[in-house]
């Protein structure tokens, strides 16, 4: 019986009070009119419930910026300004704007709507850099991305062969690997990620309700295997000797890769067959001169990007991610080897961008946390949301709701694309536009219209 | 079938509290169903209309008079005002109008009891002629709201009392000199008609009517003023105050003779005496104002200008700074603010002939340094031979027999001036002992008209012609010129062995009662100048029309829950109908910080009586959406609240 993919989402509301981005503030002269409580529709301003003849100090966390109480205001005892602390918020490619959205669609699990024009620049570093192709959207349904045909989002992790062979009795030939199928293209990743017991146990109940897998270090197997069935583990092996204490359901292992990691696969491999082996490798030059060995060898390629989404040289894994995409396509290697990215994914719209890059699919590290009410600060000291003792059944569900509304903003791009299938994205590039060659576009033919760095 | 007697007519500006049972002639005149006229029923709200500006000694008050009506009644158009009199004509009731109760002679409080008559909800400007400069206005207008209507179409008033939260009708019966009335001249220079409600109908009163003349200073003698059409100005950009300063007394004087001579009048022009520039710098916590009698010019337009101009270079008087006159200039509509460091203030209001000015002002300063009193003085020059002198001293109204001691020593300082040639300003009824001064033609043109206008005699009865209140008429011997008139015209002349013994008993009683420690709602009260101001700006006023919702009304609430007077509970939770948009903060001359006083008041009276929750909600309710309350947000609650948008106009 077919049953449709859903995620159960429920409306969980942070721990702490959020950063409003807007700080509205309400002077002395008001004389409580009231008007502000009238004009604004995000309920902002409203009369102070003890007494209401006052007018209570305005909720700036609902303020979206839209200025009518400021206009409205017949005394002009309002203003709104943009929150130092907002602003403070994060680090790097981790935007407040993106904090603060993460938070909301873990909360509500809803599309974000960001409004009241848009200001900044139409590039920025990594990701941003490119723009996704979105011409079909000219004729969006009355209901939405849910009323349209079905769209898949899964993704097969395994390798996968380019031809089949049969015999003359047309039996087939070709040996079948283990293929994994999603229903998402990112897994929850806990390698890289330092966290408490119960945030462990809450990611895993939601990469359960998600239907994917989790990354985790092989020593924490113990802490989550009631939550979950083995066959959705993915335990990260230091070395091979770990293999023992995975569960013999686990149909995946990801081995750090060293300078023998030809050896250890093979190893793993003749231990266990049947079971998929990755190699995890923090994307640098280098990666790319041992790739297409790798192809033949491994099933699966975990390339590491820091938080930052760069990776050891600096390159972001937009340009990292294309270069070894296309390596890999022309020695015809691509699909021997599922590539899954990590490392520097802060919004929703980075997982398409990966895969139009290249990626197979990815994991989910760094956006886990800011679910729960992180704030990317440079440094993890004295955490202003008190993230290391959300409780569990907290995590799992702003988790579930994160990865609900990023799953549903892929679907709002694809059906926008016209493609039905997200694997027909992967190394789409024709998909994208992307920064320097609309800049080629639009000034190489211009003397003197070269780019100024 | 009883049917409910309190049925309000419907309608988006009007906010209808608990009810109020009626009885007695409340209840009477409430069934006779006259359209637009509210009839005040609660005890509470009646109490407030038992005095007016002044803070009689309740011991003067309680003995001498039946000040308390048999009810009050509200009337927002002329029809209603007919009505109301023709019923007390019938039933042979005694009518006391009132406008905003912001005199202190008491000529708006019933000596006998009868039906107060508040015209404060006359209150609309009717038509802006702006070709031919002049307004209608209904006579319960404030002169404020009068010169905002007009400021929309670059016009203002000519003239206006001090209070500018006063009424039209008030200031026509009560005096008629004020600001601007040296280039403008007096009152009834400047109105073209008055319509007046009497017991027979509407009439029309215009020039040369000798009754037209008579209702100048006729303290509501003859009927109720429900209309009035005032000449206007436009505004002049030229127009501009210059503050002077003198070192003495004649010096000041001659130059202000000189000033009021000049073939293009000013607008105004005031002297002051060092003690105002004192109190003005206390109040401002600062030394703006330097040492010395000082003088106020304002000029009228360019070629008053120039000639105030010219006239200052021939002499060689330099004018101080420009602020200054401007503070001075704002400050003028602001008289009582004195109060505030009393609490309270006690005064003489005299009309001085300008050749006996010198005389007047040195006989005021001598008598109150006998007395031991600090005075501030000021003269309004007026258009021909008279002036207006204000003597203003502080008391201490927290301190019963101080009080009653500073109020016999102003009716000292008020009778010794008119010995000397001076003219009572108002009569009222504290004034009633000098009616033998008030000149003899106008009493006699003022008698006419009554019998005229008002032969019954029902208007305002009891005073002027002859002063009749309780204790078979002891108020009207007291108040005569036969009973204090005399013994105060004795006292006057006694006042060199007298003073010594007043000054010991003031100095005795401020031992006795020691000004530390007080109530804060009583010092409060006493500190107001229940000028009313609060009345005309309150958006809750305007929805309920019940004055206990105002500053003053709780004030004086306040002082009655600390009195220890009964309050009824919907008395009490009127209290709590408030909008907290702090507009009766922005006018209030006494500068108090009215909106903590409430807090505690209410937090006393929720005690007593609780709140009631539902009330208040749905009153904010009402009001929110009451196209009233926009109209009075969008023209400012707050005066000198920035407009909205950059420079253009306020936006609603």
């Amino acid at each position: 019986m077919y049953e449709r993919y859903h995620i159960g989402t429920v409306v969980t509301v942070g721990r702490h009070r959020p950063v409003p981005k807007f700080i509205v503030r309400r002077e002395g002269n008001c004389i409580n009119c009231g008007k502000c409580e009238r004009m604004c529709v995000y309920q902002a301003h409203r009369r102070d419930p003890v007494d209401p003849r006052k007018m209570a100090e305005p909720d700036s966390t609902l303020c979206k910026n839209c200025f009518r109480c400021v206009v409205e205001c017949p005394q002009r005892a309002l203003s709104i300004r943009v929150n130092d602390d907002f602003k403070a918020l994060g680090n790097g490619v981790w935007t407040p704007v993106r904090i603060t959205t993460m938070w909301g669609e873990a909360e509500n699990a809803k599309i974000p709507v960001l409004g009241a024009g848009y200001r900044g620049l139409f590039s920025g570093p990594g990701f941003d850099a490119m723009w996704t192709d979105m011409s079909e959207i000219v004729r969006p349904t009355r209901d939405g991305i849910h009323g349209r045909e079905f769209i898949s989002t899964g993704v097969d992790i395994g390798r996968k062969p380019s031809l089949l062979r049969f015999d003359d009795d047309m039996r087939l030939l070709t040996e079948m690997g283990t293929i994994i199928d999603l229903p998402v293209p990112f897994m929850l990743d806990l390698s890289r990620l330092v966290v408490s017991e119960n945030i462990m146990k809450g990611i895993a109940g939601a990469a359960k309700e998600l239907g994917t897998l989790l990354v985790l270090p092989v020593g924490s197997i113990e802490k989550v295997s009631a939550l979950m069935a083995d066959d959705m583990l993915v335990p990260v092996l230091s070395k091979v000797d770990d293999l023992e204490r995975v569960p013999k359901g686990v149909r995946l292992v990801e081995i750090e890769g060293g300078p023998d990691w030809k050896r250890d696969v093979n190893e793993l491999k003749r231990s266990r067959p049947g079971m998929l082996v990755g190699v995890r490798m923090t994307s640098s030059p280098d990666l790319l001169t041992v790739a297409n060995d790798m192809a033949r060898e491994a099933d699966v390629l975990h390339v590491l990007f820091a938080e930052t989404g760069m990776g050891a040289d600096g390159q972001y894994a937009r340009d990292a991610s294309r270069k070894l995409h296309r390596q890999l396509v022309a020695a015809g290697l691509r699909d021997q080897m599922t590539i899954v990215s990590s490392g520097g994914l802060a919004a929703a719209e980075m997982v398409p961008k990966s895969i139009i890059c290249g990626a197979d699919a990815v994991t989910l590290e760094g956006a886990l946390k800011v679910a729960l009410g992180c704030h990317a600060c440079v440094e993890c000291k004295d955490c202003p949301a008190d993230v290391e003792n959300a409780p569990e059944e907290f995590v799992r569900q702003r988790v579930i709701n994160m990865c609900s509304a990023w799953r549903d903003q892929m679907l709002e791009m694809l059906g926008a694309m016209g493609i039905r299938d997200l694997r027909r994205l992967r190394g789409e590039t024709g998909r994208a536009i992307f920064q320097e060659d609309a800049h080629r576009d639009a000034f190489s033919g211009i003397e003197g219209g070269e780019k100024v760095e | 079938m009883e049917a409910d007697i309190n049925d309000q007519t419907v309608s988006s500006d009007h906010f209808t509290p608990k009810v109020e049972m009626a009885s007695g002639l409340s209840k009477e005149i409430t069934l006779l169903r006259i359209p637009d006229l509210r009839v005040i029923s609660g005890e509470g709200e009646k109490r407030l209309y038992t005095r007016d500006q002044a803070d009689v000694p309740s011991v003067v008050k309680d003995t001498l008079i039946q000040y308390r009506p048999d009810a009050v009644v509200q009337p927002s158009t002329a029809e209603a005002t007919v009505a109301l009199l023709q019923y007390a004509r019938g039933r042979g009731l005694a009518v006391i109008p009132r406008g905003s109760g912001s005199s202190p002679f008491g000529g708006s409080i019933p000596v006998n009891g009868g039906i107060v008559l508040d015209a404060g909800n006359l209150n609309k400007v009717l038509d802006v002629d702006v070709k031919n400069k002049c307004v209608k206005v209904q006579g319960g207008c404030r002169w404020a709201d009068v010169d905002h209507e007009l400021s929309k179409h670059g016009l203002r008033i000519i003239s206006c009392p001090s209070s500018r939260f006063s009424t039209v009708a008030g200031w026509i019966c009560g005096g008629g000199l004020g600001v601007g009335s040296l280039g403008g001249g007096h009152l009834s220079k400047n109105i073209i008609s008055i319509k007046m409600a009497t017991g027979s109908g509407l009439i029309e009163l215009m020039p040369p009517q000798e009754e037209f003349k008579a209702v100048f200073g006729s303290e509501g003698q003859l009927g109720i003023i429900v209309e009035a059409t005032l000449k206007v100005k436009s505004i002049d950009s030229a127009s501009k105050p210059h503050f002077l300063l003198f070192k003495d007394l004649d010096g000041a004087v001659d130059v202000a003779e000189r000033l009021r001579r000049l073939s293009a009048l000013p607008e105004d022009l005031i002297y002051f005496s060092p003690g105002k520039l004192r109190y003005a710098n206390k109040l401002l916590h600062g030394e703006h104002f330097g040492e010395g009698h000082a003088l106020l010019v304002t000029s009228s337009d360019q070629a008053s200008e120039d000639a105030i101009l010219g006239l200052l270079s021939s002499t060689g008087i330099t004018e101080e700074k420009e602020y200054q006159a401007r503070l001075l200039m704002h400050d003028r509509y602001f008289p009582m603010k004195l109060r505030r460091l009393g609490p309270g203030m006690m005064g003489a209001e005299v009309l001085a002939p300008m050749p006996k000015l010198k005389d007047i002002l040195h006989r005021a300063e001598d008598l109150c340094q006998e007395f031991d009193l600090d005075p501030l003085l000021e003269v309004h020059v007026m258009q021909g031979q008279e002036s207006l002198l204000l003597c203003y001293y502080l008391t201490d109204q927290c301190n019963d027999s101080l009080y009653l001691l500073d109020a016999a020593k102003s009716m000292i300082v008020t009778s010794a001036l008119i010995e000397i040639g001076a003219k009572p300003y108002s009569l009222g009824v504290w004034n009633n002992s000098f009616v033998d001064h008030w000149p003899k033609e106008e009493m006699r043109r003022l008698r006419r008209a009554k019998d005229k206008l008002d032969p019954s005699g029902m208007m305002n009865p009891g005073k002027y012609f002859a002063l009749k209140g309780r204790m078979f008429g002891a108020a009207g011997m007291l108040f005569s010129p036969r009973g204090s008139g005399m013994a105060l015209g004795l006292m006057a002349k006694l006042h060199m062995p007298l003073s010594p013994v007043l000054r010991t008993a003031s100095k005795v009683t401020r031992k006795l009662v020691p000004s530390e420690g007080r109530d804060m709602l009583e010092e409060m009260v006493n500190q107001c100048a229940m000028c009313g101001a609060c009345v005309s700006v309150c958006p809750a006023y305007a929805l309920t029309k019940d004055e206990r919702v105002t500053a003053r009304g709780k004030l004086l609430m306040g002082r009655d829950l600390a009195e220890g007077r009964d309050i009824t509970k919907e008395s009490a939770h009127r209290a709590f109908l408030c909008m907290r948009c702090k507009a009766c903060e922005q006018v209030c001359q006494s500068k108090l910080d009215l909106i903590p006083a409430y807090d505690e008041l209410e937090s006393r009276l929720e005690k007593l009586f609780g709140k009631d929750a539902a009330e208040i909600e749905h009153f904010i309710r009402i009001a929110e959406l009451s196209p009233k309350y926009d109209e009075m947000v969008a023209r400012g609650l707050v005066l000198g609240a920035p407009k909205n948008g950059m420079g253009g106009d306020r936006r609603v």
